[in-house]
């Protein structure tokens, strides 16, 4: 068996993502496509009223 | 910048200014302790089963009566005429689009009430747009048009967003139907599967909007208006991306003493955080993070969690044997 702990020192950078990229909540990622958007909480009214 | 007369004595005014903040205490001391926000926390505290479903049936019972929304406006209004530096003592929700004050919350539900202003609609409208959008927000929501403002809305559902979401796999968004809202209508909107937009409206809106905390999807999903299809994703729930925020700076200064809260996260309802804590656990303690990898292999319940986990373990695995061979 491979004690790992002993030789790997991990680049975390270099870890796999996951196939679905999650923005930070209320990001501007979803600025650039749909106008004006959420605010932490209350994120209903401001979404629905940004097309 | 241009200071007026009365701006300048105000800012040189140490007592002035207190007097302001006193007032903006008052109002939030007579609001936390007066009978709309009493009766909001009592109907909440009596919910049997915090369910999405449960929280939003109750809040629409609240909204039956909305006689506190002009009252409040008014008293907002009446003090800001007595002192414009007065602030309403409640979080601003402001967008190009709406205005709003949140006015009550509880680890169940988020209430505000605003206006949607129709000029900025209009221009919204009329200006020229290379995607629209549609997004759903992931969390059930109960929405009281007080004024209506002639409003038009057109209705779009999804597949459910569900904790198994993946881009692979989501949408596509369809318009199930348009019609126009009356005044004192209400609506509950389940942003896991549906959703709206304004299509047109003829005066200014007036909303009251609980969003329900409970049960909610683990993203936001946007969808391009003319395709239906998928766009992106973020974070429902601002705690979420929180976490993730703190995971790392945590691995960033190596701080071995937070590990065992890190492990805490491996199990968080949300797929992206656990999957990101894992990532910066490996960083910090390679040790603690191993085991907890090999069962987030085998075991979560997220496809994309478990394909990672895999890739990492044989990355792992494939380099300590090219180092112990070197």
């Amino acid at each position: 068996m491979t004690d790992v702990r002993e030789t790997v020192r991990l680049e975390v950078e270099s870890l796999p993502e996951l196939g679905t990229a999650v923005a930070i909540s209320g990001s501007p990622k979803q600025q650039e496509v749909g106008g004006a958007i959420c605010l932490g909480i209350a994120a209903g009214i401001i979404v629905y009223m940004s097309f | 910048m241009i200071i007026g007369r009365e701006l300048r004595t105000w800012v040189e005014n140490r007592e002035g200014q207190r007097l302001t903040r006193l007032a903006a205490q008052a109002l939030a001391d007579r609001w936390a302790e007066g009978p709309v926000h009493q009766a909001f926390a009592r109907a909440m505290a009596a919910i049997p089963a915090r369910t999405a479903e449960a929280v939003g049936e109750a809040m629409r019972t609240l909204f039956a009566n909305d006689f506190w929304v002009d009252q409040l406006l008014d008293t907002l209004a009446e003090t800001m005429r007595r002192d414009p530096y007065f602030e309403p003592p409640f979080r601003h929700l402001n967008s190009a689009l709406h205005a709003g004050l949140v006015v009550y919350e509880d680890e169940l539900v988020s209430v505000a009430a605003g206006v949607g202003s129709v000029t900025q609609l209009a221009a919204r409208k009329r200006s020229p747009r290379e995607h629209g959008s549609i997004v759903f927000s992931g969390q059930l929501s109960v929405i009281k048009f007080v004024k209506a403002g002639g409003a038009r809305l057109a209705f779009w559902e999804t597949p459910p967003i569900a904790q198994d979401f993946t881009a692979a796999h989501a949408g596509p968004c369809t318009r199930v139907a348009e019609r126009r809202i009356a005044d004192g209508e209400i609506l509950i909107v389940d942003g896991r599967h549906q959703s709206f937009i304004i299509e047109h409206a003829t005066a200014n809106l007036v909303v009251v909007q609980a969003v329900v905390k409970a049960d909610h999807a683990p993203v936001s999903v946007e969808f391009d208006a003319a395709s239906g299809a998928y766009v992106a994703c973020s974070a429902a729930d601002d705690s979420a991306s929180r976490i993730q925020m703190i995971s790392t700076l945590l691995r960033k200064l190596d701080c071995e003493a937070a590990v065992p809260t890190m492990i805490a996260f491996l199990d968080h309802p949300s797929f992206f955080v656990r999957w990101h804590v894992m990532r910066d656990l490996l960083g910090i303690d390679l040790e603690a993070a191993l085991p907890r990898l090999k069962r987030m292999a085998a075991r979560d319940p997220h496809p994309e969690v478990r394909q990672a986990a895999r890739t990492t373990l044989d990355h792992i695995e494939a380099r300590t044997i090219r180092e112990k061979a070197a």
